[in-house]
Parts: C-alpha cells; structure tokens; sequence
C-alpha cells in the first residue's frame, strides 16, 4: 500500500509540474494534459485500490 | 518588483514548498496511514496555491480558468483517492473496515452478561 501512496503522490506532483511547465512556456493548450493526467490519475488510483483491496 | 509578482513568488513558493514537505513525509513516515495524512494536503493545497499564482500572473483568461478547473478536479478527487486507499488499507490489514471491539468507546461497548 505504501507503493500505490507513493504512485499517487506521483501523479499529483506530475500535474502541478504540467501546470507549471504550461505556465512556464506559455502554452495554454498544455493545461489540458494537466488536466486529463489529473483525470486519469484518480480513475487509474480507485482502479489500483479495488485490485489491491479484493484480490493481491 | 511589483505587489503582483511578490504575490506570484509567495504563492508558487508556498505551493512547491507544501509539495516538497509532503513528499519528505511520505518518506519519512513509516506507516501507510501517517502517510495518507501527507498526501491529503499535497492534493487540495498545493495545488490551489499554484492556481492562484497563476491567476495572478494571468488573471481569468483561458489560462487562469483551466488552472482553476485542474485545482477543482484536484480538490475533489484527491481526499476521495486518499480515502478510498486508506479504507483498501485496512481491509488489507484486518479483512474488514469495520471498527474492531477494542476500538470501540467504553460507553458503546455491549455490557457484560450479568453472573448468575
């Protein structure tokens, strides 16, 4: 479980990097990768979370 | 340097600097559940500093409202995940998520049957 925390940390810290990097080099479309990682990051953690709670 | 840009710099400081605390927590902490408390705070409010400092520099232009939507997503998923990880924490760990009898309070717990 420690490993899954230290996953979404991860996915959080990569969104605030894109948020930043978007920001940085001026590039407004660039907040929509932020946005669909931060997406994806939760669906992919609730899918990880069922595995690890019913089957490993 | 303008009032605006020591917002800026005060916001994006303490948005990393919130980041970077709970990343070394996340480390150091030796349990899963002390450091589920780490992440909590990386998720809702480091994020809106950072949104605010980018607000700030962009004000509510296209820019500024995506920022806002990432730190809305963010806030609303980010304690959901975080509790969701806990509760497939414990399960793990005892099989259920319900509170064990020595973790109930003295006053919920069933009295003894009176000795006959």
């Amino acid at each position: 479980m420690q490993r899954l925390v230290a996953l979404e940390m991860a996915g959080t810290l990569d969104v605030m990097v894109l948020l930043l990097l978007a920001q940085g080099f001026d590039q407004p479309a660039f907040y929509d990768l932020a946005l669909v990682l931060a997406l994806l990051s939760f669906a992919g953690g609730l899918v990880f979370v069922r595995f690890l709670e019913r089957w490993v | 340097m303008t009032i605006q840009e020591i917002g800026v710099a005060a916001l994006l400081f303490a948005g990393v600097g919130i980041a970077l605390v709970c990343c070394v927590g996340i480390w150091v902490m030796p349990d899963t559940y002390d450091q589920l408390h780490f992440a909590g705070p990386a998720t809702t409010v480091a994020p809106v500093a950072i949104t605010g400092a980018v607000i700030l520099e962009e004000s509510l232009s296209q820019a500024g409202v995506k920022a806002v939507l990432v730190a809305v997503v963010m806030g609303v998923t980010g304690p959901a995940l975080t509790h969701a990880t806990g509760r497939a924490a414990r399960i793990r760990e005892h099989g259920h998520f319900a509170a064990l009898p020595e973790e109930m309070p003295a006053e919920a717990a069933p009295a003894d049957p009176p000795a006959r």
